[in-house]
């Protein structure tokens, strides 16, 4: 666009072009006085869940039946029972024994046993006999497993006590 | 495009429409300005949390939950626009219940423009899990009366940011009156996996900005 002013036409246009650069400026820095007027907060939520862990402190035979001879052991590592060790003899009778776990809840949140899981060998079984409701953080306690067993020649099986989140602990 | 001004007459009202231009624009910005200044001179902030009133409600059993604020050395809130919401030990089922206060501390009046929702991709186990319900109140500057703005109940992390917007959106934040939200954050029956002990963040981050009223169908009462 040009904008002619008769005879002085160039010093007009110089006077007309300071004008109109004001009148933008002063027009941009009231967009950028829109602009500055917001503001953000920052609200950051962190969250860590409880840890859920259980150590066997020890297990011990607490009595046995149906064999010839028996011999438990229990192998630690760090003053937790890592693998147990049972030798059994015997003929024709079924055979059993109760062993008594003792457990830590060394995490933070209140645990529970839910079962006992183990390998497919239908000639053993295995069942929780007395096992607490409820494992509070810290807290040490006993679960009692009997097991029973036919005739069977040098099996190695391996069963797992499942612990889970105590819901709506007190 | 060519405008030609040919006699003195013409040249003079251009001038004139250009200084008048030029008056209410600085005038605008010089009003607007000088109100945004006075407010926010010492902290440049609209608004500011308000730290004795933003706290952890309740909590379920075995959880342990706190507000925080960024301190200096020794102690002193040095930023009152950012807040950390803590949560450790949450299992499922588990919930914990905040209060954030937030007040208008400028002369301008402001409303909600959007708020959004940051989640850490890489870490986002906990996303599906996180269920939230709460109410949003706006306080008035006497402290004894307040709007109930709206309240929502078991939603989605993903819509929690939407939801709050929509409560919010048309309601202007006048000097010194307060936001109050309630925030409830539970997690479901199921959290997987719960063995390890797993972190999870996420941010939320509302975005005010200046009320500007509409004059279409506005009137002044004058005294004769």
């Amino acid at each position: 666009m040009s904008i002619i002013f008769g005879k002085k036409a160039k010093k007009k246009s110089i006077n007309l072009a300071l004008i109109l650069f004001v009148l933008i400026f002063t027009l941009g820095a009231m967009g950028a006085g829109y602009a500055a007027w917001t503001q953000k907060f920052t609200v950051r939520a962190n969250i860590t869940t409880g840890q859920l862990q259980i150590k066997i402190r020890d297990a011990v035979l607490e009595n046995s039946a149906g064999h010839e001879s028996l011999s438990f052991t229990a192998h630690r590592d760090d003053g937790v029972v890592e693998k147990m060790e049972m030798n059994v003899e015997t003929y024709s009778n079924p055979y059993q024994a109760v062993i008594v776990f003792t457990v830590e809840n060394t995490g933070t949140v209140a645990a529970a046993c839910r079962g006992l899981t183990k390998d497919a060998y239908p000639e053993i079984t295995m069942e929780i006999m007395e096992a607490p409701d409820i494992i509070v953080p810290g807290a040490t306690e006993q679960i009692k497993v009997k097991i029973s067993g036919s005739y069977c020649y040098n099996l190695n099986f391996s069963a797992i006590l499942q612990f889970e989140q105590a819901l709506h602990a007190k | 495009m060519k405008i030609k001004l040919g006699n003195k007459k013409d040249k003079h009202i251009l001038v004139i429409f250009a200084l008048v231009l030029i008056f209410i624009g600085v005038s605008y910005a010089l009003t607007n300005a000088q109100a945004y200044m006075k407010s926010t001179f010492i902290t440049g902030n609209l608004l500011e949390l308000v730290p004795e009133e933003c706290l952890v409600l309740e909590t379920s059993e075995g959880v342990w939950a706190e507000v925080d604020f960024l301190r200096d050395g020794i102690g002193r809130i040095i930023d009152k626009t950012s807040v950390n919401l803590l949560a450790a030990n949450v299992i499922a089922g588990s919930f914990v219940e905040y209060r954030l206060s937030m007040q208008n501390i400028s002369e301008l009046s402001v409303m909600v423009d959007e708020w959004y929702l940051e989640v850490d991709e890489e870490n986002d186990s906990l996303a599906d899990c996180l269920f939230f319900s709460g109410t949003i109140k706006v306080e008035h500057h006497d402290g004894q009366h307040a709007d109930l703005l709206g309240s929502f109940a078991n939603i989605s992390l993903a819509g929690l940011n939407g939801t709050l917007t929509n409560i919010m959106q048309y309601r202007t934040i006048s000097r010194d009156e307060k936001i109050i939200l309630d925030l409830k954050q539970q997690l479901g029956d199921k959290i997987d996996p719960v063995g390890s002990g797993a972190d999870f963040s996420y941010k939320l981050i509302p975005v005010f900005v200046q009320y500007f009223p509409e004059n279409k169908n506005s009137y002044r009462k004058v005294k004769k």
